[in-house]
């Protein structure tokens, strides 16, 4: 097994080598954080979901069957505990409506790099007015370039479903993304 | 439709790779490993008993065996179990295997031995009850 398996560092922490898990969490933290602000919305929000996630596996690495990719597995964890928090915002009634969230004031408190601040609000914008399972499918599927059958095991969602969605959305993400880039629609 | 489709998602694809994954910030994995080490038993850690539940129910069959073939076979046995007081001809042996089985018997029914193996069955019973408390991925 190669050190470029993820697979292999499985194996390290399951070992005991714990250390071995900083590599897993350096490969993966980035889509598991976009997947996390692309859902949650507010930046530390979304980082502290990302390190629960990474806590969470690391707790069930030992249930991980291998049958599927680990990065699978992981976003599936990550989508799951959004989810989860987003239903618990919802419950405590906290006036975060994210669809309405208008991104200048959107919270941005620490200094992060300009770039990361543009990549930020681009994003947001790309996936706003967009159903959560839509974000998370957008982010998959194009962002990751999962296929259809991971992105069904990551939201639960069928195939046909997960189809569909992808058919009503495309249009609409070109266009946005159109503009913002200055790409030539096609067919128009 | 299928060529539209196709180059649709190529722009997309493009376009989000010109954006690029959003950075968490630069000790995101640090945090992560210090909250693995300081807040969490190791992965690795699994209790896995010495002895399986049949094991166990043997081990218990055993002791309970050998308290009750205690009363059973002691000659001066009195109390609330029943005294039978009979006991194993062994005379019938050739001289060689009564000695070792009379010996046998008797070590295996001194007190000592009864009493060490009630405690060592009490102790891993408290161990494996503890032990399965206490293990994360059972939780």
């Amino acid at each position: 097994m190669s050190r470029e398996d993820d697979n292999y560092y499985i194996e390290e922490v399951l070992s005991g080598q714990t250390q071995a898990y900083a590599e897993l969490v350096d490969r993966h933290k980035d889509m598991v954080y976009t997947i996390a602000i692309g859902l949650m919305q507010i930046r530390e929000e979304a980082e502290e979901v990302s390190q629960d996630a990474f806590l969470k596996a690391y707790q069930a690495l030992n249930k991980f069957k291998k049958q599927a990719k680990f990065s699978t597995w992981l976003y599936r964890i990550v989508y799951n505990e959004c989810i989860s928090r987003l239903r618990k915002r919802k419950l405590n009634n906290i006036s975060l409506d994210e669809n309405k969230i208008n991104i200048s004031d959107s919270l941005i408190i620490d200094e992060n790099s300009a770039n990361e601040e543009k990549k930020y609000r681009m994003l947001q914008e790309a996936l706003m007015d967009l159903p959560k399972e839509d974000k998370t499918i957008i982010l998959l599927y194009y962002f990751e370039s999962l296929s259809i059958e991971e992105i069904s095991v990551i939201t639960a969602l069928s195939k046909s479903n997960i189809k569909i969605r992808l058919f009503r959305i495309r249009n609409r993400i070109h266009e946005k993304l159109s503009k913002r880039f200055n790409v030539a629609l096609i067919g128009t | 439709m299928v060529d539209k489709t196709t180059q649709q998602d190529e722009q997309i694809r493009e376009a989000f790779s010109d954006i690029g994954k959003m950075t968490p910030k630069e000790d995101f994995t640090m945090n992560v490993m210090s909250k693995i080490e300081k807040e969490l038993i190791p992965v690795h850690i699994q209790y896995t008993p010495i002895f399986s539940k049949s094991g166990w129910a043997f081990i218990a069959v055993l002791v309970l065996g050998l308290s009750l073939s205690i009363f059973y076979l002691s000659p001066e046995s009195s109390g609330f179990f029943p005294s039978l007081s009979f006991q194993i001809d062994l005379s019938s042996f050739s001289s060689i295997i009564n000695m070792l089985f009379t010996q046998i018997a008797e070590f295996l029914f001194s007190s000592e031995i009864v009493l060490s193996l009630i405690a060592m069955a009490g102790l891993g019973l408290i161990n494996f009850v503890i032990f399965q408390r206490i293990n994360p991925m059972k939780a």
